[in-house]
This record gives C-alpha cells, sequence and structure tokens, in this order.
C-alpha cells in the first residue's frame, strides 16, 4: 500500500492559499429545507416542535426578546462576520408578531435595517435597546409603524475587536436595569455623566436607564452569551466559549480569562461544552421535574442541555438531566432561547454550518449569510395559554400580574410598572398592603420596583431583611447596594444582621454590600462571618473587599495590630489579601501575640515569606532555634523569601551546622541545605560535597545538597557536579546534570545529549532535554552538542517534538535532530484534490472506533494535552463536541499545521525572565503581578510579573506540527473519522451525568517491573500504601463511553489466590455526606475507599465520606467477570444528605 | 518647532483682532484636518456639524477632514490600546494622525482626563506636552479645544455627579488654557465659563453628550473663534435654506463612516491582531476602504460646491 506519507512527499510543493482553497470547494453543505432540518429533532418526551418562522421573513437571528405586547423582537446580521467594504451597513431589527396566535408568526416588520451586527435586541422604555458594534442604542418609533424614526447612542466605545464579543445578551434585571455582557477580546471604553467605565475583556455590565449609570457587575468568562436572573434575584451565565456550563455570578465575581484576575470562580459543572443562551422554566405549563430546569444551548453539539439547579453553600451545583431537543443536522445552531407569552419555549436556530469565527476564513463561502429559524417547543397537546398585552393594563392589573404563576408576566409586568415612573408608588404601597397573606416572594418584587424608581422604601427592605426565605434575604442585601448612601445607620445594621445569618448565601451577600458600603466600620462588623463556615464563594468575596477597603483597614492595622480585637484570624485574612509595602513591622508585632493560634502562626509566616525584609528574616531565624518545633516551616519561610525575593541573611556564622550533623532528621537536614545555598553561605561547601555524594542518604537529602551546589556555584561544588553527572546509573544523576546545567551549560548541555545518544528512554530524557530547552540559548547549544550524534528513533522524535513545539521556531535544532535520529522531512500539506480525496475516504472508510485507540496511543500523547468531555489534559481545547462545531477539513488542517488555527484561549504564552530562561504555555490567568501558565507537560507555572523580560504571544501551537509523521494514511483516516464524530448526535458522546472518567492505573514497562510491582502488592496490598513511590499509578482516562476497559490494565497474579487488576479514582466531597455510586456490574469487583475494603457492595452503592479528598480503588478478576469494563456514575443527588463531590 | 510658534502667533494675531477687522482665514489653501479626542470628537463623525461649518464659512479653502476620535480616550491614548499597554494606544493615536497627512489638527481633550481627580492634573499637563511634542512631528499647526461645560440642568438624574465634577473639570480646563499659552498654541475655548449656553434646545443629552444643537453650537464656535464667517452659518439653524445643505452633510457622514472602517475595523484581533494568522489574509480589505474614501472626497467636495454655489 501506497503509505500516506509517501503520497505526502510526491507534493512537496503546495501553494499557502490551498487549503483555503480547498475548503471553499467542499459540498458537504446540508439540505436548508426547514422541512429537512425539522426532520432531525429529537423532542424530549412529552413535547413537540414547530416551525415559527424561518427564511426568507427572518434570517440569521442573533438575540431573540418578547415585548410587553407579546411581540418577537429578532437582531439579525447576514454581514456577520465582517462588512464588506462599500457594502452599507444594512443588518436589521425585525419584530414577528403571531396575530392569530396559532404558533407560526404571519407577520415580520423591519423596525431597523442600517445597523451593523446587531448582536442584542431588548425592548422596553418605549423604544427598543439594540447593540450596534460600537454603540448602544435606543430607537424609538414615535409613530407607531414599528419602524424605528428617533435614534439615541446612549453609550459608545464598546470594542469591535471581534464580532463574536462585541457587547450581546440583553436582559432586563428585576429592578428593570438593563444587563448585557461582553466577551474577552473586546476593550471598551465609555463616557458617561457619571465618569469613564473601562472594561478589558469578558464580563457583564449593568445599566440603569433612567439615570444612565453604567456599571461593571461581573468580570471575565471568554464569551458569555447568556443571562438569566432568578426569582430571588441572582445572576446565572452560560459561556460560548468556555466548558464551566453554567455560572453563579456574584456581584464583582471574577471568572475564567477576566483582564488581570489573580483569582478566578468556576462554573458549576466544570468539563460541559460550550453553552450560549439560558432560560429559566417555570409556570404551570412545565410539568414534573421540567418545572425550574434552566436550559441552554449547546449550539456545537446541535441540542440543548437542561439542568437543575439546587443551592449547596452559599452558591449552587448543577446537574444535568436529558436534553431538551437534539438534532443531526449540522446546520441547527440553537443560540438563544426565551419562553414567549403563549408559554412555549422559543429558540433562535442561527443556522449556519460553520460557526468558527476566526478559525475559516471570513468570506468561505459555506458561510451562510440568508437562513435563520425560530423553532417553538411546546407541551404536547396542551393549549396555548396568551398572557395579556401589558402595555394595556391598568396600574392594578399589572399590579395583580405579580402574582402570576407564569416567570415571564411576573417580569413584564413588574418592567412596565417600574416604566410608568413615580405614579406606581402610591398604587404599589396601597395594594401591597392591602394584600391579605402577601408573600415574601411578592413583596420583593414590590422591593425591587421601588429599588427601580430609586426610591429607597426603608420600611420594607427592613422587613425583608428579616424574611423567613433565606433567598429573600440575600435579595434584599443586594437592593441594598443602590441604597447605602442615604441610610448609613440602616444599612450597616443590615450588614451586621447579614454577616450572623445562619444561611450562607445571605453572609455571602452581607460580604458583597459591605464591599459596596466601604467603610471600616462594615469591614469589622464583616468579621462575624468567620464565626461559622467560610465557604469558597465567601472566601472569595472577602477576599476581594479586603482589598478594595485596603485605604480603609490598613492604617487601622498600623496604628492597633489588634484593632478588630478578638479577629486575628480575620486580620490574618486581610493581611493575605492585601499585603502591602510597610507593614513588616506591625507583622513583627503580631508574631510576639502569644494568643495566635499554630494555624494562624503558619498563615504569618506565608506573609513573611512574601513581604519580609532582612530585619523579619533575622527574627525569624532566631525564632526557628529558639521553637524547634517551628524550625522547619520557617525554614521554608527563609528560603522562599531568598528565592524569590532574594532577601538573604549574609551574615549567618556556623549556626546551620549543628542542623547538618548525621543525627538530625533527613528532612530538617535537607531544609537546612536548602536554605544554605539559597543564602549562598560558601563555607559550608564541603558538608554539601559530603552530602551530595554519599550514596547511603536518602536521595531528597542528595538532592537538595545538589541544588545548592549549583546555587554556591564554587570550583569545588562545579567540580563535584560534574563528577555526579557523569557517574551513570546513579539515582542523583540527572538532578546533578540538571544542576550543572545553571552553571556550566555549554557542558552540562554536551553531557545531556550524551546521555540521550547512550539511552533509549526518551521518558526518562526528555525533562532534562526540556531543561535545557528553557534557556534563552538552549537550541544552540544542543545544536552544537548534537554535531556527529547518533540517536535512537525514539529519542531523535521526543527531541524533534520539543523542538518543533518551540515559540522560537529554530528550523536548525530541527534539522539537527532529524539527522542525528536519520529522520526524514516530510511535507504536512495537502492539494485541493488530495483533501477532496481524503475526506471522501473518511466517510467511506474510516472507523471512529479503530480511530479512537489511535487517538489514545502514548506516542501521539494526544490525551496528554485535550480532554474529551474533561477527562484528559487541559493544555489545549477540549475535544468533546469537536466534530459537531468544526468541518471535517479544519480537522485535517488543525492535524497537519496546528499553528494555523489556534483555538481563542489556547494560545501560546512566550515568557522569557530576567534569568534569561524561557518559559512557554497556554494562559491559565494573567494580572499586573503575575503571569500563570500551562506548560506542555500540564504543569501550571506561575510567573512573577517583576520576573518577566519580555512577554509575547508566540505565532505557534503548543501541538507539534509533526505529530501526524508517524500515521500511516489509514491510521490518519481513522482518526478523522473518530474526531468528526465526536459530540455529534448519533455519534460518538460521553454520556450526560457524573461518570468517573479520571483514573489512575498501574503502569508498568517491562516484564522486570511487573514483577516487582506485582511482588509489592502481593506482600502490602495495593489498597494499604496509596502513596507507595514503587508503585507507578498513572492516569488514565476513560473511553469516549465513560468506561474504563479492563483489557488495557495490568494483571497482577497469586493475589489471594487471584489474578486481579486494579484502578483506582480520586474525588474531592465537598462536604460530609452520602455519595451513590451506580456501577455497570460489580460481578467480581472489589472496592476500597481510602485503603479500607468495603465489605459488601452493590451495583447502586451508597458511601458516606467525610469533607475532602478520597480514593477510591477498585480491583477486578476480570478472567470472572462478564463485564470487560468498568464505568462508574455518580448519582446526582440534591437531599440534605448527599455530599457534594468533585472529580478530578 | 519654528514653524509651530509663528503659525500660532499668526493665530493669536487673527483672534486680537477679531473685533476691528473682518478676520482673514487662518486656514491654509490645501487643509488636511484632524480631529483627535473622546467621545466629543467620535460623536461628531454622526452629525458632521463640525466639518459643515468649517466647509461653508471658509469656502475658499480646501478641506479635508479625518476624525480619530475614540471614546474614553485620553492624552494617554488609552482608548485605543486594544490588548497592548496603554503605550501601545498612544502609538496609535500616533500612527493614525501620521498617515491622516494632516496640516492641522485638533486636540480636543481633557474630559475623560479630568475624573482622575484634581490631584492628576500634573501628570495630565506632562502628558499633553508630551503629546503635541509629537504631534508637532507630524505638523506643527496644532489647536487646542478645551471640553464643553457639563450641563447639570439637562440632565437631573445625574444631576449632582455632573454637579460636583465641574469643579474638577474647570480646574483642567485652566490647565489647557495655561498650556495654550505657554506653547503659544491656539485655543478653543468652548468652556463657556462653565455653564451652557443659551440655545433653543438643550445642549446636552444626559449632561455630558452632546445633542445636535450642542454640535452645533460648537460648530459655530469653532469657526468664530478661528475667524471664519459665522454669517454664513446660519443655514445650520431650522430654515428652508438648511435643505440645501443636507447633500453636504450626507456626503461627509458617509465620508466618516468610511473613515471609521478604514480606521477601527470590527475583528482587529484576526485581521492585525494576535490571531491574524488566521484572517490575516482579509486585512486587504481595510485598505480597499482607501479608494473609496478617495472617491468620496471627491464627491464631498463636488457636492459642496454645489452647495455653496447653491447659497450664494
Amino acid at each position: 500500500m501506497l503509505s500516506f506519507r509517501f503520497s505526502l512527499l510526491c507534493l512537496a510543493l503546495v501553494s499557502c492559499s490551498s487549503m483555503a482553497m480547498a475548503q471553499r470547494g467542499l459540498t458537504d453543505i446540508p439540505d436548508s429545507d426547514p422541512a429537512a432540518e425539522q426532520a432531525t429533532f429529537t423532542v424530549a418526551d412529552g413535547f413537540e416542535v414547530n416551525l415559527f418562522a424561518s427564511d426568507p421573513m427572518i434570517a440569521k437571528p442573533i438575540q431573540i426578546n418578547w415585548d410587553a405586547q407579546g411581540r418577537l423582537w429578532v437582531a439579525s446580521s447576514h454581514n456577520y462576520p465582517h462588512l464588506k467594504p462599500g457594502l452599507p451597513m444594512d443588518d436589521q431589527v425585525l419584530v414577528l408578531e403571531d396575530k392569530n396566535r396559532d404558533g407560526v408568526a404571519d407577520q415580520a416588520t423591519v423596525f431597523a435595517d442600517d445597523l451593523l451586527i446587531p448582536t442584542g435586541v431588548l425592548p422596553g422604555r418605549g423604544g427598543v435597546y439594540v447593540a450596534n458594534s460600537t454603540e448602544l442604542l435606543y430607537l424609538k418609533d414615535t409613530d407607531n409603524d414599528l419602524k424605528y424614526d428617533e435614534k439615541q447612542i446612549v453609550f459608545s466605545g464598546f470594542g469591535t475587536e471581534d464580532t463574536h464579543h462585541i457587547i450581546h445578551t440583553f436582559h432586563w434585571a428585576p429592578d428593570a436595569s438593563l444587563t448585557f455582557n461582553q466577551s474577552i477580546y473586546t476593550h471598551s471604553h465609555v463616557e458617561t455623566p457619571w465618569g469613564i467605565r473601562r472594561l478589558l475583556a469578558g464580563g457583564i455590565w449593568r445599566m440603569q436607564p433612567e439615570l444612565r449609570k453604567l456599571e461593571v457587575v461581573a468580570r471575565g468568562m471568554i464569551n458569555p452569551w447568556g443571562t438569566k436572573f432568578d426569582d430571588y434575584g441572582q445572576i446565572f451565565a452560560t459561556d460560548g466559549a468556555g466548558s464551566q456550563g453554567i455560572h453563579y455570578v456574584i456581584p464583582e465575581g471574577v471568572y475564567a480569562t477576566a483582564y488581570n484576575a489573580k483569582r478566578v470562580l468556576p462554573g458549576l459543572n466544570p468539563g460541559q461544552p460550550k453553552h450560549c443562551g439560558l432560560e429559566i422554566l417555570e409556570g404551570p405549563q412545565f410539568e414534573g421535574d421540567w418545572q425550574g430546569r434552566y436550559v441552554t444551548c449547546d449550539f456545537r453539539g446541535n441540542r440543548i442541555n437542561s439542568f437543575q439547579l439546587s443551592r449547596f453553600q452559599s452558591g449552587y451545583v448543577a446537574q444535568q438531566k436529558e436534553n431538551l431537543i437534539a438534532s443531526t443536522h449540522v446546520a441547527f445552531r440553537p443560540i438563544d432561547i426565551a419562553v414567549g407569552p403563549d408559554g412555549a419555549i422559543y429558540i433562535a436556530d442561527w443556522y449556519n454550518p460553520i460557526i468558527q469565527h476566526g478559525e475559516v476564513d471570513f468570506r468561505d463561502e459555506r458561510r451562510d449569510h440568508t437562513h435563520g429559524r425560530i423553532w417553538r417547543i411546546s407541551r404536547k397537546g396542551q393549549k396555548a395559554e396568551w398572557s395579556e398585552d401589558f402595555t394595556k393594563l391598568s396600574t392594578t392589573q399589572l399590579l395583580e400580574q405579580l402574582k402570576s404563576d407564569r416567570r415571564e408576566n411576573r417580569q413584564q409586568s413588574r418592567r412596565i410598572l417600574i416604566e410608568r415612573g413615580n405614579s406606581t408608588l402610591e398604587p404599589l404601597t396601597e395594594w401591597l398592603n392591602a394584600q391579605k397573606s402577601a408573600s415574601e416572594e411578592l413583596k420583593l418584587q414590590a422591593l425591587w420596583i421601588h429599588q427601580g424608581l430609586h426610591h429607597p422604601e426603608m420600611a420594607l427592605l427592613k422587613e425583608l431583611l428579616y424574611a423567613n426565605e433565606a433567598r429573600v434575604r440575600a435579595a434584599s442585601l443586594r437592593v441594598a447596594h443602590d441604597w447605602g448612601a442615604e441610610n448609613p445607620k440602616e444599612i450597616l445594621a443590615a450588614i451586621d444582621s447579614g454577616a450572623k445569618d445562619p444561611d450562607p448565601q445571605v453572609r455571602l451577600e452581607a460580604v458583597h454590600l459591605a464591599r459596596v458600603t466601604g467603610t471600616l466600620e462594615a469591614l469589622k462588623v464583616i468579621a462575624q462571618v468567620e464565626n461559622q463556615s467560610v465557604d469558597p464563594l465567601i472566601d472569595f468575596a472577602l477576599w476581594t473587599t479586603a482589598q478594595q477597603l485596603a485605604d480603609q483597614w490598613q492604617p487601622a492595622f498600623e496604628e492597633n495590630p489588634e484593632f478588630l480585637g478578638k479577629s486575628l484570624s480575620f486580620t490574618i485574612r486581610l493581611l493575605e489579601s492585601a499585603p502591602y509595602n510597610g507593614v513588616q513591622k506591625t507583622l513583627q508585632r503580631l508574631w510576639t501575640l502569644d494568643r495566635l493560634a499554630k494555624d494562624q502562626r503558619l498563615r504569618l509566616l506565608q506573609l513573611f515569606a512574601g513581604v519580609g525584609g532582612t530585619e523579619e528574616i533575622a527574627m525569624l531565624f532566631e525564632q526557628a532555634f529558639e521553637h524547634p518545633e517551628w524550625t522547619e516551616p520557617i525554614f521554608a519561610t527563609l528560603i522562599e523569601a531568598a528565592q524569590k525575593r532574594k532577601v538573604v541573611l549574609t551574615d549567618e556564622k556556623q549556626a546551620l551546622q549543628e542542623l547538618l550533623r548525621p543525627s538530625v532528621s533527613p528532612a530538617l537536614q535537607a531544609k537546612a541545605v536548602e536554605l544554605v545555598g539559597a543564602w549562598k553561605l560558601k563555607a559550608y561547601v564541603p558538608v554539601l560535597i559530603q552530602k551530595s555524594e554519599a550514596a547511603e542518604l536518602p536521595a531528597g537529602l542528595r538532592r537538595a545538597a545538589i541544588g545548592s551546589l549549583a546555587r554556591l556555584n564554587t570550583s569545588d561544588a562545579i567540580e563535584k557536579l560534574k563528577q555526579l553527572s557523569g557517574q551513570q546509573g546513579s539515582s542523583v544523576q540527572q538532578d546533578a546534570l540538571k544542576a550543572l546545567l545553571s552553571v556550566k551549560p555549554g557542558l552540562a548541555t554536551q553531557m545531556i545529549v550524551q546521555q540521550m545518544a547512550n539511552s533509549d528512554d526518551p521518558g526518562q530524557m526528555s525533562e532534562l532535554l526540556r531543561s535545557v530547552l528553557s534557556l534563552r540559548n538552549g537550541p544552540p547549544m544542543l545544536v552544537k552538542a548534537l554535531e556527529g550524534k547518533t540517536l535512537s528513533t525514539s529519542m531523535a522524535t521526543m527531541g524533534l517534538r520539543q523542538a518543533s513545539t518551540l515559540s522560537k521556531p529554530s528550523p536548525q535544532l530541527v534539522a539537527a535532530f532529524r539527522k542525528a535520529g536519520k529522520l526524514s522531512a516530510k511535507p504536512t500539506e495537502m492539494t485541493a484534490e488530495q483533501l477532496q480525496e481524503f475526506l471522501a475516504d473518511v466517510q467511506k472508510l474510516g472507523n471512529r472506533y479503530r480511530g479512537e485507540l489511535i487517538y489514545r496511543r502514548k506516542s501521539l500523547a494526544c490525551q496528554q494535552c485535550h480532554a474529551i468531555s474533561g477527562a484528559g489534559g487541559k493544555v489545549g481545547p477540549d475535544l468533546g463536541s469537536i466534530g459537531a462545531s468544526a468541518p471535517v477539513d479544519y480537522l485535517v488542517d488543525s492535524l497537519l499545521k496546528p499553528s494555523v488555527k489556534i483555538k481563542e484561549g489556547y494560545h501560546t504564552l512566550n515568557v522569557v525572565t530576567i534569568d534569561g530562561l524561557v518559559k512557554t504555555g497556554t494562559p491559565v490567568r494573567e494580572s499586573q503581578e503575575e503571569v500563570v501558565i500551562r506548560l506542555a507537560n500540564g504543569t501550571v507555572e506561575t510567573i512573577l510579573t517583576e520576573d518577566i523580560e519580555l512577554k509575547q504571544i508566540a505565532p505557534v501551537s503548543l501541538m507539534p506540527a509533526d505529530l501526524m509523521n508517524s500515521l500511516q494514511r489509514d491510521e490518519m483516516i481513522d482518526l478523522v473519522a473518530f474526531l468528526s464524530q465526536l459530540g455529534k448526535d448519533g455519534g460518538l458522546k460521553s454520556p450526560t451525568g457524573t461518570f468517573v472518567r479520571t483514573w489512575e492505573v498501574l503502569d508498568v514497562k517491562d516484564q522486570a517491573q511487573k514483577l516487582a510491582v506485582n511482588d509489592t502488592i502481593r506482600h502490602g496490598g495495593a489498597e494499604k500504601a496509596p502513596d507507595d513511590p514503587t508503585l507507578p499509578w498513572t492516569t488514565y482516562y476513560s473511553y469516549v463511553g465513560s468506561n474504563l476497559r479492563l483489557e488495557d490494565l495490568a494483571w497482577m497474579g497469586n493475589i489471594g489466590g487471584r489474578t486481579l487488576q486494579y484502578a483506582r479514582f480520586r474525588m474531592n466531597a465537598r462536604n460530609a455526606g452520602e455519595v451513590t455510586l451506580q456501577f455497570n456490574s460489580v460481578d467480581q469487583l472489589q472496592l476500597w475507599v481510602d485503603g479500607k475494603l468495603v465489605k459488601s457492595i452493590s451495583e447502586v452503592l451508597t458511601l458516606p465520606l467525610t469533607e475532602g479528598e478520597h480514593v477510591l480503588m477498585i480491583a477486578s478478576e476480570t478472567a470472572k467477570r462478564t463485564a470487560k469494563s468498568v464505568q462508574i456514575q455518580i448519582q446526582d443527588r440534591t437531599d440534605s444528605k448527599a455530599a457534594q463531590v468533585e472529580l478530578p | 518647532m519654528r514653524k509651530f510658534v509663528l503659525f500660532a502667533l499668526m493665530l493669536l494675531m487673527i483672534r486680537t483682532t477679531q473685533a476691528a477687522d473682518p478676520p482673514t482665514s487662518p486656514f491654509a489653501q490645501n487643509e488636511r484636518v484632524v480631529l483627535a479626542g473622546g467621545v466629543f470628537c467620535e460623536r461628531e463623525t454622526e452629525h458632521g456639524s463640525i466639518e459643515l461649518a468649517h466647509q461653508l464659512a471658509f469656502p475658499e479653502r480646501q478641506m479635508v477632514f479625518r476624525n480619530l476620535g475614540w471614546s474614553g480616550d485620553n492624552v494617554y491614548g488609552e482608548s485605543r490600546a486594544y490588548f497592548g499597554p496603554v503605550e501601545q494606544g498612544y502609538h496609535h493615536l500616533l500612527e493614525y494622525t501620521g498617515q491622516s497627512k494632516p496640516t492641522l489638527i485638533y486636540c480636543c481633550y481633557g474630559l475623560a482626563e479630568s475624573y482622575a481627580g484634581m490631584e492628576k492634573r500634573k501628570a495630565f499637563r506632562t502628558q499633553y506636552e508630551k503629546l503635541l511634542t509629537d504631534l508637532s512631528k507630524i505638523t506643527p499647526r496644532i489647536v487646542l479645544v478645551t471640553p464643553t461645560p457639563l450641563v447639570p440642568k439637562d440632565f437631573p438624574a445625574a444631576g449632582e455627579a455632573l454637579e460636583s465634577h465641574r469643579k474638577v473639570l474647570g480646574q483642567y480646563v485652566q490647565t489647557i488654557r495655561e498650556l495654550a499659552q505657554a506653547h503659544q498654541l491656539p485655543l478653543v475655548d468652548l468652556y463657556h465659563q462653565g455653564e451652557a449656553p443659551e440655545l433653543s434646545s438643550p445642549m446636552t443629552i444626559d449632561g455630558i453628550h452632546l445633542t445636535a444643537a450642542g454640535y452645533k453650537w460648537v460648530a459655530k464656535q469653532m469657526v468664530s473663534q478661528l475667524g471664519g464667517k459665522t454669517e454664513s452659518l446660519q443655514v445650520l439653524e431650522k430654515s428652508d435654506r438648511s435643505k440645501v445643505v443636507q447633500p453636504l452633510v450626507d456626503a461627509i457622514r458617509l465620508k466618516n463612516e468610511l473613515y471609521f472602517h478604514r480606521f477601527r475595523p470590527q475583528n482587529e484581533t484576526y485581521l492585525r491582531g494576535f490571531r491574524k494568522h488566521e484572517q490575516g489574509q482579509n486585512a486587504v480589505e481595510i485598505l480597499e476602504y482607501e479608494p473609496l474614501l478617495k472617491r468620496q472626497d471627491d464627491y464631498l467636495q463636488q457636492t459642496r460646491t454645489a452647495v455653496l454655489a447653491e447659497l450664494n
């Protein structure tokens, strides 16, 4: 068979544009007949779907919102993604009406047709708010022809750097303020009557229309195209480019990829596909557990997911439920969802086979510009109940609507009441007083009306601050944000009662309110939240508050370290949140307080490590000898201060000598040895040499000595490092080489290359090679060292991989590795014809199951960087729905030339430190103080901004360019067949629900190791020593079907007379409680929880767990077991006994 | 720098002699004018009043306007920075000013900066001086334009916030005046002692953003303070004759729109930013606005000739 390599070789010269041409040549455009699309729908039980509106009546709907008269407003853009030069800005806002109320739109009116990619539309305040690229517009129809004749730019200066990130997702908040979102690439600079507002990268805005007051509610998320308020005013959002499902958004919350973020909050469902739009189903028309569901569009997977949210701690947990609708039609792109005035669910189907924004050419002919649908999903056999025209209702009638069991009715009437202005106030109060038994929820709505009218109704607020329902208390505290200025005393009292509240969500809101209030008094009051459990959200809110109120508490602390009275822990929390220059003296005073608890002292040490000067370091050094129990943690502090901030004690004479005696524990000796190195105490070189070469000492101590020798950098030290580096087979040879690299890089590089030439274990050498390449002049040194050397094919391939993903490409190094390993250079491009043929073969011959096995090959290392539905590495994008979102030619292109298309959020950052180290990885987060990146090997590294000499975005993907070279053509066909089916309805999808997908299994390289491991287990039991380093536990990811295949695992013989296979997984319980596991089969299976055998197991198994991390291990006697795989699902439980668990 | 001072002196002379003699136009025969600033300039693109007033009041001159307004911008170029540090915005400001090949620059800064508070006034002055020095390398003929007054009565909902900021803004305006004097630069003072002028309709929409009436007032102020024929601006008011100038207004607005796409294109991230490896091939489309602009510039001049002829 003609190999793939060969056929590619024949076509070495291919023009750059061939790929673009190839895409245009493709013909996999689906049938655009709505009936054909509808035929592919699978709708949830009890629901049915009908076409409400379609092209040519509408095209390319982006956002839909209902007005108070039951008309559907649609933002539509045929110019997206980019206006062609010379063409007019003629995108539209349309109004759809179903006048005969048969569930099908019978009239479309163009309200505006002079817009540029309108991404948001929201009727209200007598007109309609429209997102118009850089502008927020207010358009008004003054003569009742449903065409605007008055236009006002409310605000401008919103960023436009990416047209699917420009302002969008317009919604009314409970107080009828306007919320809207922007996404990661936009940078907004807005002039308002209240000052300049800037928001860089993603976030959620709030605008009070009457005041024209604009503020940022929360920051971050990559592309948040869904926002909804629940009945208690809590905000939820979805991210169209993130992978964490629904987010609970707290005031001033910071989420993934926020600009200048030091900390970020996670979404509720890590590992989810990207979601667009969000709606809460609530009303009499929804039956059973559909009531209260959150529905959001998985536009890549051509389906709509649903979630059940329940309260957990101060936030929420979300459990995925069945899909509302799913389709196999690749152009079905649900992107917005809203319950209509007839109680049905309406879906904006953007209809497009192509959704990639940056990755596919703006002018790609397959981009659809003319189609678009609105689908209507209703309960089968249920008669539509139309709501009233709210604009025609009297104030009293509107007030009555606040009691409606339909969410939408309450929202519309509340908004209209607010829009009618102050004339609402009197009737509202009278009406509320006249209610015999007004629910707290009803009163909360009244409170929101007062809020919307900027009318602080303190009596009602006070009443609701003490409501029975905790969520009402929480909501009232949120309303108080707007009313604090005029009522400082009442607000302080509210914070006080909130801080003591038994419900964590109320305490969380109290912290927000204290922050907004911004006084020292408020901060002192909020210290009380530490009297109860501080969960992650409260911790975050306290951290933000401590930073924002630094001007208030820092002077108070300087004056008196005990300014908070008893709350030393809270004081330390403030210091941890916002350490500052000049704090050192007061920290010392704090350290001397006898009443400091042990954990508080440890936290103080961390602070000293971060800000302590030489005086503090000297004080601590002394303390280390006075209090032996503190020696180790204090040394750790001193080492950190020296290494990170170069704060050292140079006049240390011989005090450390006594800690280097053989009688001292090796761990403490190692710390002393490290400190010697960190402080560069040259007098100790002889002792270190002695420790480094003593084969009988533990490796950890020797390693520390070697590291310190390199730091001391004397000629004796270097001689010793050279000697140890040359000691073949020594347990510290690698450490010595790495140490030598920092002082004699040229020599060490030569020795490392020699080592590579002698060895055939690329795994062992790859870290060392990475160390060489992280030196700025690493590549040229390697090129030199490789001259005349011969490497094995596997060693050279490993080298080639590292060389080809350098952020600053080095063709010389690539060539040097090729030469040393006698690897041939292969082109990785296809002509248009070849691509066509290849794609046809993927359809005809590709086998997705074989493809999955290829994907899982260690040599390809796909899993090292990519996850499928959360299982796998985090360096590259999750591929769980790649097949549903990416055209097949795009997949091929990305495999062959990874750097051509780089997914947003996964660009490669190249950081050069002042020490000359080059660090390359994908960004995790960046702030003014630090840059956090994920390196190619998956480790996360934090680099302080002050240590950065240069930071740039590299034009190179971390994915090696020649990964595919090792595949034959048929293998590549299978791999593409696999990827192209991922996430597709009818293709390969991870099942809905929480499954154990990340495991650890015993990875034995050869028979000798297998025997050794088997021996250890037979005598010790795999369960007894979970951290036994001789057991090679290695990460293993489940197959797409969320199962672990037993055939992949090593066999351990003669364990109590049986042959067993082992696997284990970890789970973190966020609270103490029960977890229920569901096994596919427990036949011949044993289970240990934290080393204890579970005596009797069943397919549905409930276990009690304490809070914290747990290790669950299974052993299978597979020869006797019928099922050949293991699948474990964690059942969704929200009852009071349940533990909320997180899987890695 | 010498030319810079000479031009300034000339303009100053014109201003001081304005009362006595009919002023001669300070503008050169062929003028390319850049408007640089924040939202004040940005929204002028929609109204076109400032340009219209110039085109009418200096009939003997040829003028091409380029509007570099960007909401929230300041003398640091902060709004133009995209993904980069603020300095990148500053370079963007200089780059696009240079690219417009101006013979005269209106610098309309001060409002956005004033929100940093009184204590940042000195930093503002220092940075404005740096900007003027850098801009004078492009053309020495620079006119400083002060912010317009804040108008709390137009927008009582934010009345207190506007009122409390007036004092600060007044100080920044004073700094601009001092700067003009120190550098002998002509100044268009729109601050009007901090009070809104008496107009037939409100000057602002929300206390800061100008209405159409506000822009007309500004346009007249600019022209008259620089010695233009204000009587030719009667047509700016609603009258039968205002219809005559409508084609010129339309031409100006379309030209501004085309330049907006040239100067602030959407999708910058992909066309020229850090993801240009994906869509960089389409960046050529940005340059396709050049011939469109040229054509519109020509059309604008023809329209102007026709309009002026009809007005006379």
